[in-house]
């Protein structure tokens, strides 16, 4: 039946591709039958491929975990190296900082949440709150007080 | 008069969410896993020197991290996690022969000259490579692919010889080589489904058994 011009490569590639196939749309319970019938445990394999699938999640999880704390400590670090004019003193910092809440205070809960209470935000917070609301334009549409 | 329902506008089928491939992992059956671990080794043994040294194994490893990464997106709604899965082992194993075909002088892919050569009584080494006097690319692929022929064709023989007093997997074996399916053979030749099933079981031990021991 074999055609003789068909290369050996090509035959054992058709067998192997019958034989996927069968395997593709072989009934469950027969492809357990084979795994016994080659001497394999059917859950041992089970127990084998989840946790290689679930070692793959977990890996790539932690990946874009690590991504995304990279990333935020790269854009921290660009905004405490970006100058700013902010005033000198943390009196001055603070003074702008209540006035971009009284002029858009929808932002206050992006603050207050993390914080609670804005008078227990230190004056470290608020110079990098001012930075991050500056380097997002926000600073440029607030009127800010003069600082004393 | 009767008003006709406005038929609710279909909802866009949307790719799955992480938790949802984590609930599908965790149920994943023994039959969903065997058909997972028995695909992609039929996979690893079709393209063999392509995979390079990888295993089956890495082989649904890398199918998997393309359904994480998005490459590949799984809708849970069109199609079961274990097929969708088994697709892509397909479409990797595809990739990596088709790499190995565009790339054969690849040092990679190339079988080691020591693998080649040959040592006659007097102890003298011959490559088959001496021979060739500085190789084009061409004389080099045309080696490596009569040297890819003559082990497949071993091969062949070999599983032939295997099933030789089984005259219904020599009828498979001979119907496949000739670009025949299952279901154009068991048509020509009369064999039941419950028959051409197991016979194929038969010739996939066989096949596993040299496959293995030939690797």
């Amino acid at each position: 039946m074999a055609g003789k011009t068909d290369s050996h490569t090509e035959r054992l590639a058709r067998i192997l591709d019958n034989l996927g196939e069968h395997i593709r749309n072989a009934p469950g319970d027969e492809l357990l039958e084979t795994a016994r019938e080659e001497g394999r445990d059917p859950a041992e394999t089970n127990t084998r491929i989840k946790s290689i699938l679930l070692s793959v999640f977990k890996s790539h999880q932690q990946k874009g975990l690590v991504e995304a704390k990279q990333g935020h400590q790269r854009e921290l670090a660009r905004i405490s190296e970006e100058h700013f004019n902010l005033p000198k003193t943390a009196e001055g910092r603070r003074n702008w900082f209540r006035a971009v809440l009284v002029q858009a205070p929808q932002l206050e809960p992006a603050f207050t949440l993390q914080n609670r209470e804005l008078s227990a935000l230190s004056d470290e917070d608020i110079e990098t709150h001012l930075k991050k609301l500056a380097n997002l334009g926000v600073l440029n549409a607030i009127r800010l007080p003069e600082e004393e | 008069m009767k008003v006709k329902p406005t038929p609710l506008p279909a909802r866009k089928s949307q790719p799955a969410t992480r938790g949802e491939i984590d609930e599908a992992i965790k149920a994943l059956t023994q039959e969903d896993t065997e058909r997972i671990e028995q695909t992609a080794m039929n996979r690893i043994y079709r393209v063999r020197r392509a995979a390079n040294g990888r295993s089956h194994k890495d082989l649904i490893q890398e199918a998997f991290t393309r359904i994480l990464d998005g490459t590949r997106q799984w809708y849970k709604d069109r199609v079961s996690f274990t097929d969708f899965l088994v697709g892509v082992v397909y479409s990797i194993a595809s990739e990596w022969a088709g790499h190995r075909k565009r790339n054969k002088e690849l040092p990679e892919y190339a079988l080691l000259e020591s693998a080649l050569s040959k040592t006659d009584e007097d102890g003298k080494t011959t490559s088959p490579f001496d021979e060739v006097q500085e190789p084009s690319p061409n004389a080099e692929e045309e080696l490596i692919d009569a040297e890819g022929e003559a082990e497949n064709k071993a091969l062949v023989e070999k599983i032939e010889a295997a099933f030789e007093h089984d005259e219904k997997a020599s009828i498979l074996l001979m119907g496949f080589q000739d670009g025949m399916d299952g279901p154009a053979i068991r048509a020509e030749f009369g064999m039941s489904e419950k028959e051409y099933r197991t016979t194929m079981r038969r010739i996939q031990r066989g096949v596993r058994k040299m496959m293995d021991h030939g690797r």
